[in-house]
């Protein structure tokens, strides 16, 4: 008897103890969470006391401002109307304020490919006949639908020419989608350094198409040209049907090469988002296709990833001659574009 | 204002070739399957350099800009140029909606003309059926995309779509699930 009630003690003693670490665990990822959100409503806070009431007044919108909402493009601003700040015409010390805030919201990673991107735009407006107003570091728009807030829902905008990050905040929730991360010119140099804002994208996508077989590749190959995204700017709640190979026809390996491409997009947010979003993209996994339209180069082809919870999109762009060279993605989740999950909107 | 426009379309051209649509016109198409209609939802954009190509179909009187009447024409001649087909038999699309953007736009290569279309079925009988389109719009300097918008009622599956290589023949199969 006394041996059996001692292997049950240890059994309860053990499950216990799991259940407390399970229980610290959430709390710890819940502590985080908010902690983030603090800190992010923190950073917009210090951005906004920087400014006069005028230039506050231009940054804020209503949180229910629907025009305001979908305002974001690839376009350039001379193309597509952006309304907030721009960025030309703050002070040095409110431009650094902008970017701490958006270091705060995003990940390291996510931070460094948006210099990339607005660095990349800078690139294209010096080689374009001398400057051209309609491109450069200066024409990003920053600006904020409702107040920064631990409770109530309300969203940081920030985007120019290839960049729209929508970053909607409610309460312990981050959420990034619908954003467009794309890039013109893709590779460049500055001081010195190679510069590829979007290459792990490509150069992973191209790992994991090259890594199927025959029969998988029949599946996941599209037979027929994709000349640009199918959900890009204008496309807010529509969701189309998957095609493609499905995660589950892939080996695990290959899962894990899909994984990984995934996160270069559900990682741009900060860290504690990222892993409880990249967590809801494992518990779908099965579900997730994976498309490819075009040739097995790397930055030539279209390719999409379609879940529950998630759709990327990559197309590369025959404007400016080399496709490699101009490429456009779009990050959504068809279940909590601008957070309506949380905010039933 | 015909005579102005090449080198109107030079100066934007020469400005603007890193941003914008070029030498195409994109026609992306998406596609809601119901049980009792079909709706078509067909995006528009012409590139810079096949303007003015387009602009002389659309604009039949050449005086610069896209009237009522014109427009009108323009949807019937888009209408023309779709033939869909449900399990063999065509459907009669009637013209939606029909809005031009602003010229300036267009000329740029960022004006997105909006066509909406949509044809009535009658008795969707369970069971699998194939939808098939074709467009024949200005083949010439067309590319197209065509997508079918997840079903909004859960009887209706998708089974499969299949293209051509430049997406101007799509054909649909999809089940009209049976109501136990």
């Amino acid at each position: 008897m006394q041996p059996i009630l001692s292997v049950r003690n240890t059994t309860i003693s053990l499950l216990v103890f799991l259940a407390t670490i399970g229980m610290l665990d959430s709390v710890r990822l819940e502590a985080a969470a908010s902690g983030q959100t603090q800190k992010i409503v923190g950073a917009a806070n210090a951005f906004l006391e920087t400014l006069d009431d005028t230039q506050r007044g231009r940054a804020s919108f209503a949180s229910d401002d629907a025009a305001q909402r979908v305002r974001w493009s690839n376009l350039p601003i001379s193309m597509a109307e952006r309304r907030g700040l721009r960025m030309g015409d703050l002070k040095q010390s409110q431009r650094d304020a902008v970017m701490k805030m958006l270091a705060t919201a995003l990940s390291r990673m996510g931070y460094e490919k948006v210099v990339g991107i607005i660095n990349g735009d800078e690139v294209l407006r010096r080689e374009s006949g001398g400057g051209s107003p309609a491109f450069g570091k200066d024409q990003f728009y920053v600006s904020f639908m409702g107040k920064p807030s631990t409770t109530e829902p309300w969203m940081i905008q920030f985007g120019g020419h290839h960049l729209a990050l929508n970053i909607t905040i409610v309460g312990r929730e981050n959420i990034l989608t619908p954003s467009l991360i794309a890039v013109q010119p893709a590779r460049y140099t500055l001081e010195g350094k190679s510069v590829r804002p979007l290459g792990r994208e490509t150069d992973e996508a191209l790992e994991l198409v090259k890594s199927l077989d025959e029969s998988q590749s029949k599946k996941a190959i599209l037979g027929f040209q994709m000349r640009d995204l199918v959900l890009g700017p204008g496309h807010d709640g529509e969701t189309i049907e998957p095609e493609g190979i499905k995660a589950s026809g892939l080996t695990d390996a290959q899962r894990e090469l899909l994984i990984k491409l995934i996160s270069e997009w559900s990682g741009i947010i900060h860290e504690t988002a990222a892993a409880e979003k990249m967590a809801e993209i494992k518990a779908h996994l099965a579900d997730t296709w994976f498309a490819w339209s075009g040739p097995l180069e790397a930055g030539k082809a279209y390719f999409r990833i379609q879940g529950p919870t998630i759709v990327i999109e990559y197309a590369p762009q025959r404007l400016g001659g080399d496709v490699t060279m101009h490429l456009h993605t779009m990050y959504r989740d068809p279940t909590d574009d601008y957070g309506k999950k949380f905010t039933g909107k | 204002m015909k005579r102005a426009l090449p080198s109107l379309l030079l100066l934007v051209f020469a400005s603007n070739t890193q941003a914008h649509r070029l030498d195409e016109y994109l026609q992306a198409t998406r596609i809601t399957v119901a049980t009792n209609r079909i709706d078509l939802s067909i995006h528009l954009t012409p590139g810079v350099a096949v303007f003015d190509q387009l602009f002389p179909v659309i604009d039949r009187d050449h005086d610069g800009r896209v009237s009522d009447k014109e427009a009108a024409t323009y949807a019937r001649r888009l209408l023309k140029d779709l033939q869909v087909r449900l399990d063999g038999k065509p459907l009669n699309l009637a013209a939606g909606d029909i809005n031009f953007p602003p010229l300036s736009d267009a000329r740029a290569g960022i004006g997105v003309i909006r066509f909406k279309a949509a044809a009535t079925i009658d008795g969707l009988a369970p069971g699998r059926h194939e939808l098939v389109l074709e467009n024949r719009h200005l083949p010439a300097i067309s590319v197209y995309l065509v997508n079918v918008l997840a079903p909004k009622n859960d009887a209706i599956q998708i089974d499969r779509q299949i293209r051509n290589k430049n997406q101007s023949n799509y054909s649909l199969l999809f089940t009209l699930k049976s109501s136990k």
